[in-house]
């Protein structure tokens, strides 16, 4: 259990970090006090730092500093300013990433998974695949395994698959399924989405599984 | 007084010069013989003579100068009026050029005060526009009977969303005087600017089922890619905001032997003649903006200021109720070092 030490003012972000970090599995502690940052540190000895670099009193810079002195724990500053000298800055001194906010958590994790595999060279232990009764969906190569049987899905129906499957049970609508598309970049219109489903579920019914996906008519689809 | 013969001193060295010379000529030339009494008539008359022009010339110069102290003292306003007239070649090229000093500064104070009006009014229009988005999201919060909680979030989500559009447009508006020391220019594809814009609006494209076609996204330009988005983000919320359910918007990148060009269409309800000169302008505000009364009018102004600063360039072009087209120009051989410097306020 990794333990991250998490250097940011606004309550609201603090707590939103250290939840995700909770259903991440990591151990986050906040700091309360901003004129004792370093006595915390010392007494929560964790294995990374998160650090806003606007924060009362000094800023994430002078903390920097403070830390690098006594110690090699990796860092990431957190920033809401975008101008480049600010990147250069947390860089030189001696910051090892940078994330912008607002910040997306799931690119924070990455980070954060990463700067730890590095640090402490540790083997990945994020689950690879999802399951869903009785398939198993691989996320390293997009393959539904189901018996004996395996597909290959192009990128939409693996994404869209593993939108399912992340809330099985639950009636997805088409917008927040074409949401996460969008998300990756791939930016699909109402047309596309009913193409990829109606393909999805080709490929799906030649291994035997036809009704995986349901339709809820005017609400959306979900795994049953 | 004492002052008027101190400027005078020359005059008097060179008339003692001048008399001491005569004297010593016609006392010493054997041919003229003048006698010491004639001498001194000479003298005389001569020294009057000089009093008299002295006198007057001390009469002139006094007015001249003590009218000079009065505008001196006059209110700050009227100093130039109430200058006394010029005599002297000398006094007018004096006047001349207090004048135009005068006009000079007169503009500068006019330019300053219409920046500043200027500024005020868009705060005023800002403040409107975005007051909007925060009292729709209270009544949300307010009024919620018969919602469930998820659809007041996506409706908050909504109004937050317009209220991070104005307050990032408020944000490059303050910013666009600093340009010159906050930019940063390499090399980028097209689909590096337009995916984020593009995930930044998803929601709405999707509401609104308009669809997205890319073509030719992959062409590289140089730019500051701050900057460019934000442009690429006011082009593309336009498209999005004059465009009807389930229109499509078209981004594509086109290859010139002259430079590059990204070109957003849509096939939305278009510009009209009359109004597309105008579109650049500051404050403009089309229909939909007078119709929600509260509307800046500067985004196109930003996008269009911020892109010639970059070394691109706007155009647009339109057909009413058919949609409209707007192509980012990027010549090649921009000199970037030259970029800022030209512009830089």
């Amino acid at each position: 259990m990794f333990t991250i030490f998490v250097v940011e003012d606004d309550p609201i972000m603090k707590e939103i970090i250290i939840d995700t970090l909770k259903k991440w599995r990591f151990n986050g502690i906040g700091v309360a006090d901003f004129d004792h940052i370093i006595q915390a540190f010392i007494n929560c000895k964790p294995h990374l730092v998160l650090l806003d670099i606007n924060l009362p009193a000094f800023d994430g810079y002078y903390w920097c500093q403070q830390l690098r002195a006594i110690s090699k724990v990796p860092i990431i500053f957190i920033s809401s300013r975008d101008t480049r000298m600010d990147k250069i800055m947390a860089m030189n001194m001696g910051g090892d990433d940078f994330i912008q906010k607002p910040i997306d958590m799931d690119v924070l994790m990455a980070k954060i998974n990463a700067l730890l595999r590095r640090t402490y060279s540790y083997p990945d232990h994020e689950p690879q695949v999802l399951g869903y009764g009785g398939t198993v969906l691989n996320l390293k190569d997009s393959r539904l395994i189901y018996h004996d049987h395996q597909i290959d899905l192009t990128k939409n129906e693996f994404r869209i698959l593993y939108m399912l499957m992340k809330h099985a049970g639950e009636v997805l609508s088409r917008d927040k399924i074409m949401r996460a598309l969008w998300e990756d970049e791939s930016f699909v219109d109402d047309n596309t989405l009913t193409v990829n489903v109606v393909r999805l579920r080709k490929k799906l019914t030649e291994i035997g599984l036809e009704s995986l996906i349901k339709t809820k008519k005017g609400q959306g689809y979900l795994l049953e | 007084m004492t002052e008027y013969i101190r400027d005078r001193v020359f005059l008097f060295i060179f008339y003692i010069a001048a008399m001491v010379f005569i004297t010593i000529f016609l006392y010493l030339e054997p041919s003229v013989r003048l006698r010491i009494g004639n001498l001194i008539y000479l003298h005389a008359v001569v020294l009057f003579l000089f009093l008299l022009y002295l006198l007057f010339d001390f009469l002139r110069c006094s007015r001249f100068l003590s009218g000079l102290v009065q505008a001196a003292n006059a209110l700050s306003g009227y100093r130039l009026t109430a200058m006394p007239a010029p005599k002297t070649a000398g006094q007018k090229k004096i006047c001349r050029l207090l004048d135009k000093i005068e006009r000079d500064n007169r503009q500068k104070v006019q330019d300053l005060q219409h920046s500043i009006e200027e500024n005020k009014d868009f705060v005023m229009a800002w403040v409107h526009q975005v007051k909007t988005p925060i009292a729709a999201g209270k009544m949300l919060i307010n009024h919620n009977e018969g919602q469930s909680q998820e659809q007041i979030l996506d409706r908050l989500e909504d109004e937050f969303s317009k209220i991070d559009y104005f307050v990032e447009q408020a944000l490059y508006y303050s910013r666009t005087d600093s340009f010159s020391n906050d930019y940063f220019i390499s090399e980028y594809a097209f689909h590096d600017l337009v995916n984020p814009v593009l995930k930044k609006y998803a929601k709405l494209f999707i509401a609104k089922k308009i669809s997205v076609a890319l073509s030719d996204l992959d062409l590289q330009i140089l730019t500051d890619k701050k900057w460019l988005e934000f442009i690429i983000d006011q082009l593309i919320s336009n498209a999005l905001k004059y465009t009807d359910v389930r229109g499509r918007v078209r981004i594509s990148g086109r290859k010139y032997s002259s430079g590059n060009r990204l070109i957003i269409e849509d096939n939305g309800r278009g510009i009209s003649p009359e109004n597309i000169r105008r579109v650049f302008e500051k404050g403009f505000t089309g229909a939909i903006g007078r119709k929600a009364r509260h509307s800046t009018g500067i985004g196109l102004y930003l996008a269009k200021t911020l892109a010639l600063k970059l070394g691109h360039n706007i155009s647009i072009s339109s057909e009413e109720g058919k949609g409209t087209t707007v192509i980012l120009d990027f010549p090649n051989n921009i000199d970037y070092t030259g970029v800022a410097r030209e512009h830089s306020m």
